[in-house]
């Protein structure tokens, strides 16, 4: 009997598995799209570019630096699989004025045809304590993130809906899915791209258009290592690196302005003064003591290469969400609420999968807390000792 | 064999619950503590202000129009509880500029004390197509909604990291866990506001802050009313509501500015021509056919003197406003709640809710005659042993806190 019923379980499963590909979005082919990436003159908006190339694509290339631009175009035409593809490469900041990013999108479309596919990896990442964070840079990680997915998307969507064919990338973060300590600009962006996209995607879906949401993880671009600057910088830190210090170069996909008064003094800061004592009051806006590395340190820095090859891979098949990795893959499960599926199979492994992880997530929520909590332990013990003294 | 391990499930599960206050937040009190309420001039931000200050707590409102804020403050002050109990009202545009917004917490804690709860109630609601929506409101969206519960958090942590006690409550929205048509602008920035709590949660949890995000539904409140304007008027709909159109006010809580050129042009092109055929291309900015409206309709909406209530619970837990009455109190206020049982059933609905019935029995929403009465009918069914225990036992009642806040089901059979 029990058999009985759990073999018809199985076959059940087996139906639904077999039926989801005919329900499926039809996958879109990349061979002569339209591809277009913000961001895309370095890491993972570089890598995407690449692989779509690799597969026939004719790509837009939209981003800040018009060196880098060069740069990634040259770096991209290597793999190309035949005389017709295209890098083309137009400079403009997304989140600066929509009529701007209308024109380039114009401009884009008159050359290549209308966009088939879009890539909103425009972004950059600044870590601190909440109160440590300049004021300013709420409002400017807002900015670029979350402005700059909007813009290019509301260029791109009309057309889109009028073909009845289309692909939105946007690229969030594991940040976006959950808050982590020092990331209280960041995450709230990331955040906003995923409410976005959801909401979009509830409005294009009738028309054929399929929204994806990339969560990388930690990745090793040059905006990494940016953010990753902003990390370090305490009394407490002896063991910093300083190699990868005197690199200010504007990554116009992802980075600090090196122009920004404060930034420039922290990081000269840490260029003069390697290990040893430094002047604290200078690095205060980017001071950030362990937490932020410690909690960063529990999951893996990725490949910009493999994250671009899943994203690619997601957005074709038209997914909503698209994770990263077996860490990626039990966050996005966990945190899928009410985002849609696009598959039966995913909306079965969620619904299967969910209470499991959420406990595994408790555990994993009470490391961090017991992070944070002893590194403020540790931080009291010597201003103890200075009242004690 | 099974039994035996099922018996030791339950026995774990109850042992967790009993354990499970001990390590939770210590509640704060809200007699005597100074509360700041943004956008508190009006909607669900003033309802939260009425219920602290009939708690006893010191209220400070922000909000833009002073107007509102004056009439609010006379409406608040009509449930005060003693003698020594203050509103202030400061008048400020908390999205603009941070040293605006950290003068005004430095006023308000010099005349009433350091913050111990800042609830960031100041939004504004737009709802339209991604494609038909203004540009600039995402912007502005984004800025009121978040920006404007940045600020002002910022300004009280480093205070309230230094007392080792504070509480930070934001109000997101249902739109903030899930996107739905015609709120890409507002969707994001609600689940904006969710990051940022998460993040700002594990910062200050050491600290003794705890942090509150609240996801209210669609409530009756001036702002919805305003969201509800730019939600009709497409040339399908035939049923507009025009009475409802003639309201330009300013409400600083949660309102469209009636100066906006195109929101305007929309408003008067609804009350000039009503019902009939519409000049679609001045109303393009707001134009939402039924979508959005139908999709809405699968909720409710709610009182905000409900939200404010649940919102306030949850940010102090009822637990330690229970605990400050005198010891036999805590029964008194329990028997005194509302009676939330189906009395007066005929056999056949009392046998078709039954299990309804003893779920809220056991867990606490039926008032004692109702238990007995309902005892009578079916004496053998009811968990008789869990009733007296439940009326001595703390733990149970967070269990029953636990349960109530987690479960919509009992919220749809509330009869409040």
């Amino acid at each position: 009997m029990l058999l009985l019923a759990a073999a018809f379980l199985v076959a059940f499963v087996l139906l639904l598995y077999m039926v989801s590909p005919l329900i499926s979005p039809k996958p879109l082919a990349l061979p002569g799209a339209h591809v277009v990436v913000t961001g895309g003159s370095s890491g993972i908006g570089k890598c995407i570019a690449i692989e779509c190339y690799k597969q026939g694509a004719f790509i837009t290339l939209v981003a800040r630096n018009e060196d880098k631009l060069l740069q990634a175009k040259k770096e991209i035409e290597k793999h190309s699989i035949n005389d017709k593809q295209v890098v083309l490469c137009i400079s403009v900041d997304v989140s600066q004025d929509y009529s701007q990013v209308e024109n380039v999108i114009k401009q884009a479309q008159e050359k290549l045809g209308p966009v088939d596919m879009l890539v909103n990896c425009a972004g950059m990442s600044l870590a601190g304590k909440f109160e440590d964070l300049e004021v300013s840079t709420f409002e400017r990680l807002m900015s670029v993130n979350y402005l700059g997915s909007v813009y290019p998307s509301r260029a791109v969507i009309t057309t889109m809906k009028e073909r009845r064919v289309g692909r939105i990338v946007f690229v969030s973060s594991q940040a976006g899915q959950l808050g982590l300590f020092g990331f209280t600009a960041y995450s709230s962006s990331k955040f906003a791209i995923r409410g976005l996209a959801e909401a979009l995607q509830m409005e294009v879906k009738p028309y054929n258009v399929y929204v994806t949401v990339a969560y990388p993880p930690d990745t090793d671009t040059p905006g990494f290592a940016e953010e990753n600057k902003t990390k370090c910088s305490s009394p407490l830190d002896i063991n910093i690196n300083t190699e990868t210090v005197s690199h200010p170069e504007l990554n116009a996909g992802s980075a600090l302005c090196s122009d920004e008064p404060a930034l420039t003094r922290g990081r000269h800061s840490l260029s003069k003064q390697s290990g040893g004592e430094r002047n604290q009051s200078e690095l205060i806006p980017l001071n950030l003591p362990l937490e932020t590395r410690l909690i960063s340190e529990t999951t893996s820095v990725c490949k910009p290469e493999q994250v671009a090859k899943q994203i690619v891979k997601d957005a074709i098949q038209g997914n909503f969400n698209s994770s990263i990795g077996s860490d990626g893959y039990m966050l996005s499960s966990l945190t899928c609420g009410m985002a849609p599926v696009t598959s039966i199979t995913e909306g079965l492994q969620q619904v299967v999968t969910m209470g499991l992880f959420r406990t595994i997530a408790l555990f994993y929520l009470g490391s961090f807390d017991s992070i944070v909590r002893r590194c403020m332990m540790q931080r009291a013990k010597p201003e103890m000792a200075d009242k004690t003294a």
